[in-house]
């Protein structure tokens, strides 16, 4: 009787044993549930990419892979906690344009760029300026000429946001400035946009597409979109380009591990996802978010990182962002 | 837009007959009770918690059980604010003050069934609102900016001096230690870290349910787990309520119960705000109308009823931007967008136009989880009562660990636990000292409302003060602002000389 039971908990203690003590060599890697960190709410589009990912990833990898939301200060603080996890490749993070680079040149996150170990990017999407449908802006072009002479006001997601900086590089390249009220939320710069508090708004291209009927009617006018070309989800619109703005800028979320990660590893996981990027489902998944599926490995997303960092670097600095 | 095809309010009320779909909202009623009644567990962390499980149904299954927590679980918060002086959520605080005060008068049966019956009517007050005129109330809503919405946060904040009983010093020390608490973390304007001590989990600032839980719940099982009994609040045995006597209550402060629903349902239209602003706004309303005979704070029904049917009627108001213009009224709506999304919807301006069955669905499953809640409701009301017999022994363990698992589901970090003991202690020691609580939350609620609005109004027009004076919205509510200080501050001195022993 007795004896069962020390044998059972001998077993238990084993199996336990395994589990913690076993440092998973890489070729065998995943041999556990890995968990992936969505530093964003319940319902948000970042959590939707990433559990529209779990499942394929899943069955590539042969590993549960568990959702925790961490949500908090634009995504900073699911990032901070994921750098201090063990880089063993069973914690990974949802990491996004501005919260890799940028965030941490600002203020004090417990972390920086070179805190993580890149996997590879998931999706982009263009940055785009939007005006209320009875402003006198109707191209670019109108809307730079008139803060050469006025003082405009716009506003976006978050201080130091994807949208906030794209939309301060832009303009810090054309030598011109603009007042930035900040919103919660995209939907909370709409408000401000249509109520008449602001007299532009930037935003992710996904922001877009669902304010416009059938019929093209809305109440707001997409003056242009820093994409390479025309978008697929609004090809009514222009690139900045075709205006004569030499400027691309994109919105992007893409995985990251804690700095450290095994190169096997890195390479299991950023291949697994690449495969499934490009599957056709993925895409078709991905457009009702108005999403681009757009791969990248880990050293392109890396480069991208840093080349974003000293656009924005100067610009933080003149706007009175950069931490000291 | 109002044109919705006749076959379009068929097909919704066919896909809302289904059984499957009725038997999700009796689920997400139920949860929703159970999430909204237990403290730290709050009805967005509910549908948060929920929303993955839907993403498998059909969009009207997914609304049915989403829809039933939200009407549910903003009702639900009133239960242990008024049985045991813990809200479960922060729409509920202001429910606490004279909910609980009727609870120790015996009266809590009837207070709970105030707050059903109060819940329905704002619930079904606003989805009659958002039936009828949303178009037109999302595009008055529109005409507001930062200068309107700091001049209604401002109306909440002097509700201070209404609530301030004892000390008026101590009520504004109170306020301003919860302001204080709402400036930490990421400044919300210029992105400048403030009071983070090199914290990285600071940065988001503290959640106002984390902040709320320790200050009201926390701090109350550490006053139940003293061992002197004398300071214990025991409460008499509970009268059973006559449901129609409750009804008859309403009918005769109807009046209380239809501008707390206007209220209600014109706060849920507002993008950017909630429940939580919705019932200090009509408490202070009922305040400022309060007839001489009225106990306010001491177990006045129309206590009970301005903030339930407020916070309720927040529900259909909250739809009416989500639902007309894609954009969300208050922190559940914004979750919603994600749900319809998953389910192929586009939320936008067009929603109507394009998925006009869809709308229809969400008409009735509203009106259904309102009935509804009020059937598991008043059911409930009789086990909940029980609460009132567990012992300290007991319920002061459970209560700590739902409020620690609560405060960890917000964000799945174990250092909102070690937070919520912290404020725990601050509560403790406000009440050992006769601070009240209330005021506090009131401040982390409407601080960051009054400094983002305040701080953008002001950018937008060159540091001008006058735009608060200028705009005719705004001017108004800093008129009614200055009416409910001259109202509470005024007459006061002369009651002053009579002791008022009551404490918070």
């Amino acid at each position: 009787m007795f004896k069962k039971q020390i044998v059972r908990l001998a077993r238990i203690a084993v199996a336990m044993g395994a589990m913690i003590g076993g440092p998973a060599a890489a070729q065998e890697y995943p041999v556990k549930p890995i968990q992936m960190i969505v530093p964003f709410g319940q319902g948000g589009a970042t959590d939707q990419v990433a559990r529209l990912m779990a499942a394929p990833l899943e069955e590539a990898l042969g590993q549960p892979v568990v959702i925790i939301n961490q949500p908090g200060a634009g995504g900073a603080i699911g990032l901070s906690n994921l750098t201090k996890a063990r880089p063993d490749g069973y914690t990974v993070a949802i990491g996004s344009d501005s919260t890799l680079g940028a965030r941490p040149l600002m203020s004090e996150t417990g972390y920086d760029a070179d805190s993580f170990t890149m996997i590879a990017r998931l999706v982009q999407i263009p940055s785009g300026v939007a005006v209320r449908v009875d402003s006198p802006y109707e191209t670019l072009n109108d809307l730079v000429q008139a803060l050469k002479t006025e003082r405009l006001a716009y506003s976006g997601s978050g201080v130091a946001s994807g949208p906030h900086l794209a939309m301060a590089v832009f303009l810090a390249q054309q030598g011109v400035q603009a007042t930035f009220v900040n919103s919660d939320s995209n939907q909370d710069g709409l408000v401000k946009l249509l109520s008449g508090e602001v007299d532009f708004l930037t935003g992710g291209g996904s922001n877009f597409p669902a304010l416009f009927g059938e019929d093209g009617q809305s109440d707001i006018r997409v003056l242009g979109l820093a994409a390479e070309e025309r978008w697929s989800f609004m090809p009514d619109v222009p690139t900045y380009r075709e205006q004569g703005f030499d400027y691309v800028n994109s919105q992007w979320f893409g995985l990251v591990a804690p700095a450290g990660v095994p190169q096997e590893i890195v390479d299991e996981l950023s291949s697994k996802i690449k495969a499934m990027v490009e599957t056709p489902e993925f895409s078709q998944r991905l457009e009702g978010f108005f999403f681009n599926a757009a791969y990248l490995g880990p050293t392109e997303m890396d480069g991208l990182v840093k080349e974003d960092m000293q656009n924005v670097r100067p610009v933080l600095a003149e706007i009175g962002l950069l931490k000291n | 837009m109002d044109l919705i095809a006749f076959s379009d309010i068929l097909q919704g009320a066919v896909q809302v007959a289904n059984p499957w779909v009725v038997f999700f909202v009796i689920v997400g009623v139920v949860i929703g009770m159970i999430f909204g009644a237990a403290p730290g567990l709050t009805a967005p962390a509910a549908i948060a918690l929920f929303l993955p499980v839907t993403y498998a149904m059909g969009p009207t299954s997914s609304m049915a059980l989403l829809l039933g927590i939200y009407c549910a679980g903003y009702f639900a918060g009133s239960i242990p604010a008024i049985l045991i002086n813990t809200p479960g959520a922060p729409s509920s605080a202001a429910t606490a003050l004279d909910g609980f005060a009727m609870a120790r008068a015996g009266e809590g049966d009837r207070a709970l069934s105030t707050a059903i019956w109060g819940s329905l009517i704002g619930g079904l007050f606003s989805l009659l609102l958002l039936m009828t005129i949303a178009p037109l109330l999302a595009r008055f809503a529109l005409t507001f900016t930062s200068v309107e919405y700091f001049s209604f946060a401002l109306i909440g904040i002097v509700c201070v001096a209404g609530i301030s009983r004892g000390s008026l010093a101590k009520g504004f020390a109170a306020a301003l230690f919860g302001i204080l608490v709402s400036t930490v973390g990421i400044d919300p304007v210029s992105g400048v870290g403030r009071f983070m001590f090199g914290e990285p989990n600071l940065m988001g600032g503290i959640p106002q349910t984390t902040a709320l839980i320790g200050l009201f719940a926390i701090s109350q099982m550490l006053l139940l787990s003293k061992k002197d009994t004398q300071d214990q609040i025991v409460l008499p045995t509970q009268k059973a309520a006559s449901q129609l006597a409750v009804l008859r209550d309403l009918w005769r402060y109807r009046w209380v119960t239809f501008k707390s629903a206007v209220i209600g349902s014109l706060i849920g239209v507002l993008p950017g705000t909630g429940p939580a602003i919705a019932s200090w706004i009509s408490y202070s309303d009922a305040l400022r109308a309060a007839n001489p005979g009225d106990k306010f704070g001491q177990g006045e029904v129309k206590g009970v009823i301005a903030c339930e049917v407020s916070n309720n009627s927040v529900t259909g108001g909250a739809m009416v931007p989500l639902l007309t213009l894609g954009i969300p009224g208050d922190p559940v709506t914004a979750i919603l967008i994600g749900a319809l999304m998953i389910q192929g919807v586009h939320v936008g301006p067009f929603l109507i136009q394009q998925n006009g069955s869809l709308f229809v669905s969400i008409l009735l499953l509203l009106c259904l989880s309102n009935i509804l809640m009020v059937a598991v409701g008043l059911s409930a009301r009789k086990v909940a009562a029980k609460v009132l017999q567990i012992p300290p022994g007991i319920l002061v363990p459970t209560i700590c660990m739902m409020a620690a698992i609560g405060v960890f589901s917000i964000s799945n970090n174990a250092f909102d636990v070690r937070l919520v003991l912290i404020f725990g202690l601050i509560g403790y020691l406000m009440v050992r000292l006769e601070f009240p609580t209330a005021p506090a939350v009131l401040g982390v609620v409407l601080g960051p409302i009054l400094e983002k609005n305040l701080r953008n109004a002001l950018t937008v027009s060159d540091m001008d003060f006058s735009v608060f004076i200028t705009r005719p919205v705004s001017a108004a509510a800093l008129i009614a602002t200055a009416c409910l200080l001259y109202v509470w501050l005024g007459p006061r001195k002369r009651s002053e000389v009579h002791p008022q022993p009551e404490k918070l």
